[in-house]
């Protein structure tokens, strides 16, 4: 069977995820903006060893706040780049890089402290799927200006480390937080995250919905010209709706009487019971349901007389007909 | 007094068809707007036999009814509550930066309604 994930032109199909949330790259650093001026401290920072009874400390400031760019390092960056421990190559997707303009190092090696360098930081991570969450892995650090040699013993196992952590950190956890969706609560199973150069995309499948398998592996044409967006599934919206359509249910549509002045009256009144079939149509901002509706119509004879000979008139009625 | 005679009721086509679309969308609801409702025919048929006249008023009532229904139905434009903004969570460090989608505007990509907007850091 053809797997419904994706369509063979590369776009969206309804059943990969039910829930996709898109944030382009300018928005996450006017995020990242944001946190840096509102958590300063999340910016600083202090790691400490003790090699062969030697302490090393590396203490490291953002004077600017850092941003994203959501490409792979190129080749020359890549190639001087200080790799995470058995990494080698650059993995083909969800790479990202971590940049700050400005990192301030001040290292001490045991109580002697090393120049204070400042200079730009790029560091180099995948983002993964990790059980329902992301998980950041770190791949490289670059430092334009490193406190001590490459090779030493406080850049290889403190300043690399701290920083590949840091970076590992800022983007752990990612999520959506979207549990409530038009007034229904939907839980949300991370199952794609992408990172291409102009958003970064999480798709999640929904415990309401109906996900069908996912193929991560297939590019999915997302809409890129919105700088913010999320995409919901025929499957996830027809649920949705459903819900949403139960607070009708038992309302009164209409009624309607009519009356024969001294012979009858008789009404009617029409009552929403509930949608059946809802389905989502090609344009998925329209829908059509089937209306289970409760009908109840009546008719009284009026007597004829004030003395109540109006039973004749239903016999009447009887044999009339 | 005697008891009422009843009406069993059918209508065409059953079940009437009510199609919605989605109008609308604000940061708080979803606003959707009743298009159409095919219901095109009802009928009341008397659960005890009636006389002509009384056959006549029954008609005329079940004649009337359908675009009673079909008015009160497609004016309705019921608001959907969207509950919790849309958006994503960025942690950094110990504190979080959240991302909502501003100014929604409802469209589709792909088959998949789509809301999009601009971005609203917190």
């Amino acid at each position: 069977m053809q797997p419904r994930g994706v369509s063979l032109d590369g776009g969206v199909s309804d059943s990969n995820f039910d829930l996709a949330v898109g944030v382009g790259g300018d928005a996450v650093n006017s995020g990242l903006q944001t946190a840096y001026q509102q958590h300063r401290d999340a910016f600083r920072g202090q790691a400490e060893k003790t090699l062969e009874g030697t302490d090393y400390t590396f203490a490291w400031d953002f004077l600017d706040a850092p941003s994203l760019a959501l490409t792979p390092p190129d080749a020359d960056l890549w190639g001087k780049m200080i790799k995470a421990d058995g990494v080698t190559d650059l993995p083909d997707s969800g790479v990202l890089q971590f940049t700050a303009q400005q990192l301030q190092a001040d290292c001490k090696v045991g109580e002697t402290p090393l120049p204070q360098v400042t200079g730009k930081v790029t560091v180099a991570l995948q983002l993964k799927l990790d059980g329902g969450g992301i998980t950041a892995l770190p791949l490289g650090a670059w430092l334009e200006n490193l406190p001590d040699g490459p090779t030493s013993i406080i850049v290889k196992n403190v300043v690399v480390p701290a920083l590949l952590t840091q970076g590992a950190t800022l983007l752990k956890g990612l999520k959506i937080p979207a549990q409530d969706l038009f007034g229904q609560t939907v839980t949300l199973n991370l199952v794609r995250v992408d990172v291409i150069p102009t958003h970064l995309v999480l798709a999640s499948t929904a415990a309401v919905g109906q996900p069908q398998a996912v193929r991560a592996d297939d590019a999915v044409d997302w809409p890129t010209d919105k700088q913010v967006f999320t995409l919901i599934s025929k499957s996830l919206l027809t649920t949705l709706l459903t819900a949403t359509i139960k607070q009708y249910e038992n309302t009164r549509l209409a009624k309607g009487d009519k009356t024969i002045q001294f012979v009858a009256s008789a009404r009617w009144d029409a009552t929403f019971r509930r949608a059946t079939n809802l389905t989502v149509g090609d344009d998925p901002t329209t829908a059509s349901a089937g209306v289970d509706v409760d009908w109840h119509a009546e008719l009284d004879l009026v007597p004829i007389s004030p003395d109540g000979s109006g039973g004749c008139a239903l016999s009447k009625a009887g044999h009339e007909s | 007094m005697a008891a009422p005679i009843e009406f069993d009721v059918t209508y065409v086509p059953d079940p009437p068809v009510v199609t919605v679309k989605a109008t609308g969308i604000t940061d708080t609801a979803l606003t959707v707007k009743v298009t159409d409702l095919d219901l095109q025919q009802v009928e009341f048929h008397p659960k005890t036999p009636l006389s002509d006249v009384l056959s006549g008023l029954a008609n005329d009532l079940a004649r009337a009814a359908p675009p009673i229904v079909k008015d009160k139905v497609t004016a309705l434009s019921p608001d959907i509550p969207i509950g919790k903004p849309i958006g994503c969570d960025i942690p950094v460090g110990d504190a979080t930066v959240h991302v909502k989608l501003a100014s929604p505007e409802l469209g589709s990509h792909g088959g998949m309604l789509m809301i999009s907007g601009t971005a609203d850091v917190s």
